[in-house]
């Protein structure tokens, strides 16, 4: 007997909403991800890509709409979902008091795995990210770039389906940065599902497959780079963009963001 | 069940891997030390009344100084946002730190059985009040933690979760203090809201199951607004 394929798309969002004290932060916003693709979520501040990852993850109720990850709706199978999941905050989320070790064995014991499942995992984890020797050291005395590492373990903790990373490479140094982007490809290699977050155009065309680019709550474009960069808005100036950008510029405007 | 352990296990850890449990628990030995030594060798009386009647002042500063952390510093080092994406309740994070801050405090109070162990040896100490006024510190400590968590779950910063658990817990003790400036329709109730009464009856080795419904009554309103103020961010 063959096995029962797998469905090809893995997240369905479906006019997903939030507002804050009546201030809309994503209005009805719906997108698929396929399993098994970087998935780049690209917008200004406050466009509404944190809010937007936030109830994907469970962290956010939405006020309306609704997101199946696997077929698992976050609205009714909400701890469903968080078995399935992994999450790594825009913010380090580490016990800074702790150990390397004893961050990953925390978070890995919540989700009742046996106790030499959860060694293995961590081990495995901390090579993974480069902290294998780095085991016995307090949190606190990492680096940006080393705690920035281990939050992405601590996402990996259940060998998620789907990864969701917040900004991950936010306020490290570029050889931290680019050793982040080749765990975010290995951990692509292993299959994993990835919604990434981000405002730096070149690790959302390094990384993603797919590239959605959000504004004032809602996506104003997307698709691959190639199909992006064919894009032409209608009420600019017409000229053909020549790079990622540069279409970020036309779409979104030039004006400061806080 | 299991993640509540987790959460309890962790709690515990952190307490006994960090500077601060140790000063708070020795601070509060050297403080009741003073009262438990001055009552027994000034006074030359072989009973711990002298404990048991100011323990209760000091657990209003020492029980916020281990509570206030307990969800305020998850929200600071932004761990409650990656918490709450795992699959755990949270009643079971609540319940978990709960039971983690009552263990901590149950290993402080252990400490101090040291004080009628000393008194049995040089008098004869009547067991029936010692038993009773642990049980009452107990009670109490345990409804101030939850004051504490529930503070502690209203805000990211920890001097705030302290001052606001300490204002709510005073209010409590006080509550029991100033029955005689109450009006007297009043009196009954306030009675009741006090820690005061509760803590006497039960320190007198008198087990009223009133005195046990409002320490868990208590404890139950506290964790329950605390929860729902976690609850709150997904809104």
């Amino acid at each position: 007997m063959s096995k029962k394929a797998e469905p090809q798309i893995l997240a369905r969002v479906s006019s997903l909403a939030k507002s804050f004290n009546h201030v809309p932060a994503v209005k009805s916003i719906s997108f698929e991800i396929k399993r098994g693709e970087t998935f780049g979520l690209l917008g200004p501040n406050g466009a509404g890509k944190t809010t937007t990852i936030n109830m994907l993850a469970t962290y956010l109720r939405p006020d309306s709409g609704d997101a199946l990850i696997d077929g698992k709706s976050v609205n009714t199978d909400e701890l469903e979902v968080k078995k399935i999941i992994g999450f790594v905050p825009q913010e380090i989320a580490l016990y800074s008091d702790l150990t390397a070790r004893e961050n990953l064995i925390f978070f890995g014991s919540i989700y009742s795995q046996s106790k030499t499942v959860i060694q293995e995992r961590t081990d495995e984890l901390l090579e993974f990210v480069g902290l294998k020797d780095e085991t016995k050291k307090r949190v606190k005395q990492f680096s940006g770039g080393m705690k920035r590492r281990l939050n992405i373990a601590a996402g990996l903790m259940n060998r998620p389906v789907f990864l969701m990373m917040d900004e991950p490479t936010v306020g490290i140094d570029p050889q931290s940065r680019e050793n982040i982007y080749e765990l975010i490809g290995r951990i692509k290699e292993q299959g994993t599902t990835i919604l990434y977050t981000s405002h730096y155009m070149e690790e959302v065309e390094k990384l993603c497959d797919t590239i959605a680019i959000m504004d004032h709550g809602t996506i104003i474009a997307s698709g691959t780079l190639g199909e992006l960069l064919k894009l032409k808005k209608k009420t600019h100036k017409v000229y053909r963009p020549s790079g990622l950008e540069e279409l970020f510029i036309q779409l979104t405007g030039s004006h400061l963001r806080d | 069940m299991n993640n509540i352990l987790v959460i309890t296990r962790k709690e515990l850890r952190h307490y006994f891997n960090a500077p601060m449990a140790y000063v708070i628990m020795i601070a509060f030995l050297l403080i009741n030390g003073w009262f438990f030594g001055s009552n027994l060798f000034l006074n030359n009386q072989a009973s711990l009344r002298g404990y048991f009647g100011m323990a209760p002042l000091i657990l209003l500063f020492v029980v916020p100084a281990f509570a206030m952390r307990l969800i305020a510093e998850e929200k600071k080092q932004g761990t409650l946002e990656l918490l709450v994406t795992m699959p755990i309740t949270d009643i079971e994070i609540i319940a978990g730190k709960f039971f983690g801050a009552v263990t901590f405090y149950a290993a402080i109070l252990g400490l101090t059985l040291v004080y009628p162990i000393v008194v049995s040896s040089v008098g004869n100490l009547d067991w029936g009040p010692v038993i009773g006024g642990y049980l009452g510190l107990f009670f109490m400590g345990s409804g101030l933690i939850a004051v504490g968590l529930f503070a502690s779950s209203l805000t990211d910063n920890q001097i705030v979760a302290f001052i606001v658990s300490f204002l709510l817990g005073f209010t409590l003790f006080l509550l029991g203090k100033m029955l005689s400036y109450a009006p007297t329709a009043l009196v009954p109730l306030l009675s009741f809201i006090g820690f005061d009464s509760h803590f006497d009856n039960i320190s007198k080795g008198i087990i009223d199951t009133r005195d046990l419904l409002y320490y868990f009554s208590l404890i139950f309103l506290m964790l329950f607004l605390g929860l729902q103020s976690l609850l709150n961010r997904k809104k």
